[in-house]
């Protein structure tokens, strides 16, 4: 089912973030909170944009992902790039710490 | 070599230091997104899908063994260990942190390099055949007129916020290996009727959105008059260029709207205003200038050196390198000498640390301390001895640095697409490493012989893809990549724009189709066509018949 998550990089080093429930950010994408409408995930949105800890992300944005079997897949192979790093380094590809891909 | 003058010190070194206090005001909160994001970019510094990315400027594509080394110690340092030579002759990094950006410039500016003028909507750094100065078939070194060119357009206060970013390219030889003619501006070293030399003036050409070979509005301008005439032109874009929609905005729409004839009457018009007033170059600051290009000091040898004779004939691998990646130079007993960054299935234009080291330790030793970055994303030694091509060839095959293939199949300009560009659509790095995959047997690229093949990520087109031979653009359908392929470009002196063959196919079928598309120039190719010849006489048909045969 198709869901939206808010995204952002963060200020000094440009990594993918998503919001979390915690409304803090994450590096990886199965910490995003979802929201099942766009105007709910708008609203989150928003609310980060106010908050002084905006000033620590750039470009912030709703996006689309899908949730199945219990994860959460970036919709468009721009945000799967995003999400997972660039294909053609695999050596700088996003790995969760406990050592598995994004 | 280009030198730095006081001026030039004074401007990078403040431009440095308001930098670090704009980041530090960015990163302790003082300064939002959008206050800092046009400030930033006026120092190189894009915010891509990963990362920032500085793009640091080298002007005419010149470097000197110092400035490689530098180049490399910031991949090092800064980076992760490697940099992206661009299409722009210019060098990228993917990965440096917004705190440490301060840092890279401060480094830079020890090497007489900086970041300003390769973004935002300026005269951009200007670019140049990677031959200049040694080339056999040049009338003069165009580097002169692109460093005139660049102090007289550094921070030019009127042209700093043109209606879109500006590209100038000259060349002095009579085979374009500039792209002139796909630059807002192109100058072309002539002679005139009485064997002065000038400049025949290109404008409003370009790719993009709306490709266009550019028109020819001046035959000749006499060389005292360059300044005064870019002048003109630039202040008839100023006034007229569309900045009501970036689409509109190039000088190129401009151009076309107007038709060439009443550009260039509008550009002469407002030339005989200025034409001979403080603009005007005189001859003793051309040769001021020239002097920074004085040839080095080449030694008297024989045109053929006995000893690399020798070694031709006795190693096969070293000959076939020689033929396809060294040219011949104008002075006797010298080769230029290109290095290729296209290994087989490599990422074009990468170079790790390591290979820039080497390449500044190679320029020391032998190459009289120059190097070059061409457009087409390889380097070149422009002053090899052909006795010590061998050396050098030993020590760039260590390093992956002597595939033999320039100008063939997997000699491919790819930009960085959707790997690490928020602009993009699609890959195109890892196509071009699969198609160079494909066709990894050197002997069969020899045999299919010079082709060009070009891949952009968007309409943009960073990597050239309308004026490839093979061209490829990387379409997005619905989050999915597609690539659109057209035949039939060329960049070089008889410029022209390639056709679209179809429908667009998709990420895993496009290297079937490129190889394909080879397959029908080879059956159809007469003795030694190259592919644009087969193209032309044959047309598209044969092509989309095999195409889409199965669809
Ligand atoms: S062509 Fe498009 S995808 Fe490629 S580098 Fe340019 S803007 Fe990015």
């Amino acid at each position: 089912m198709t869901h939206f998550v808010v995204t952002a990089n963060r200020l000094n080093d440009g990594e993918v973030l998503y919001r979390t429930a915690s409304e803090g950010w994450s590096l990886w994408i199965k910490d995003s909170i979802l929201a099942e409408t766009k105007t709910q995930a708008e609203e989150w949105l928003e609310r980060a944009e106010a908050k002084s800890e905006a000033l620590k992300i750039v470009g912030p944005y709703v996006m689309k992902v899908q949730y199945r079997d219990e994860k959460i897949i970036p919709l468009g192979q721009r945000e799967v790039i995003r999400a997972k790093g660039p294909t053609v380094h695999p050596q700088f590809q996003k790995t969760i710490p406990d050592g598995s891909h994004v | 070599m280009y030198r730095y003058d006081e001026f030039d010190h004074t401007l990078v070194s403040e431009r440095v230091s308001q930098f670090k206090g704009q980041v530090a005001r960015r990163l302790s909160g003082d300064l939002t997104e959008e206050q800092f994001r046009p400030l930033r970019l006026m120092n190189g510094l894009y915010l891509q899908l990963h990362a920032y990315m500085l793009r640091v400027a080298i002007p005419y594509g010149t470097l000197s063994s110092t400035q490689m080394r530098m180049l490399a110690h910031i991949a090092d340092k800064y980076d992760r260990g490697y940099g992206h030579f661009t299409t722009r002759q210019n060098i990228q990094y993917n990965w440096p942190s917004l705190d440490q950006t301060p840092n890279i410039l401060d480094e830079l500016a020890s090497v007489e390099m900086h970041a300003i003028q390769t973004s935002g909507n300026c005269i951009r750094n200007v670019t140049s055949d990677q031959y200049a100065g040694v080339a056999a078939d040049e009338i003069e070194d165009p580097r002169v007129y692109c460093e005139i060119i660049r102090q007289w357009s550094t921070l030019h206060p009127e042209f700093s916020f043109l209606p879109r970013k500006f590209k100038i390219a000259v060349t002095g030889a009579s085979t374009d290996r500039a792209a002139t003619r796909v630059h807002d501006i192109g100058l072309q070293m002539v002679r005139g009727s009485e064997g002065e030399v000038g400049f025949k003036v290109i404008v409003g050409g370009g790719l993009g959105r709306t490709p266009i070979i550019g028109p020819t509005i001046r035959e000749f301008l006499p060389k005292k008059h360059l300044l005064s005439y870019l002048e003109a032109v630039l202040r008839v874009y100023n006034q007229l260029g569309r900045r009501d929609n970036i689409y509109k905005a190039r000088i190129k729409i401009l151009v076309q709207s107007a038709g060439a004839e009443e550009f260039a009457a509008q550009v002469e018009e407002e030339w005989a205003h200025i034409r001979d007033g403080y603009l005007q170059l005189p001859q003793s600051e051309i040769n001021r200038i020239r002097s920074y290009f004085a040839p080095p000091d080449y030694e008297i040898l024989p045109a053929i050196d006995a000893e690399h004779a020798l070694k031709m004939s006795e190693v096969p691998e070293f000959a076939s390198w020689v033929e396809r990646n060294a040219v011949a130079h104008r002075q006797p007993g010298y080769a230029i000498v290109n290095i290729s960054l296209k290994p087989i299935g490599g990422i074009p234009g990468d170079a790790t640390v390591a290979q820039m080291e080497i390449v500044a330790d190679l320029a020391a030793r032998y190459g009289l301390d120059e190097i070059r970055v061409t457009h087409e994303q390889n380097l070149v030694l422009p002053n090899v001895k052909q006795a010590e091509l061998f050396a050098v060839w030993q020590k760039l095959a260590q390093s992956d640095l002597a595939t033999p293939n320039l100008g063939l199949v997997s000699d491919i300009i790819a930009c960085p697409g959707l790997d690490y560009c928020n602009l993009a659509n699609a890959r195109s790095i890892p196509v071009a490493q699969n198609i160079s995959e494909r066709f990894r047997d050197l002997e069969r690229q020899h045999d299919i012989g010079d082709l060009k093949i070009k891949i952009s990520g968007c309409i943009n087109a960073c990597g050239h893809h309308h004026v490839g031979n093979i061209g490829i653009l990387g379409v997005d359908k619905k989050g999915v990549e597609f690539y659109q392929i057209t035949l039939g470009g060329r960049a070089d002196d008889g410029a022209a724009l390639g056709d679209i063959i179809g429908p667009a196919f998709s990420y895993e079928d496009v290297v079937d189709a490129v190889e394909t598309i080879i397959e029908t120039y080879l059956a159809h190719r007469e003795s030694d066509e190259l592919f644009n010849d087969t193209y032309a006489r044959i047309g598209p048909q044969p092509f989309k018949e095999k195409l889409y045969a199965a669809h």
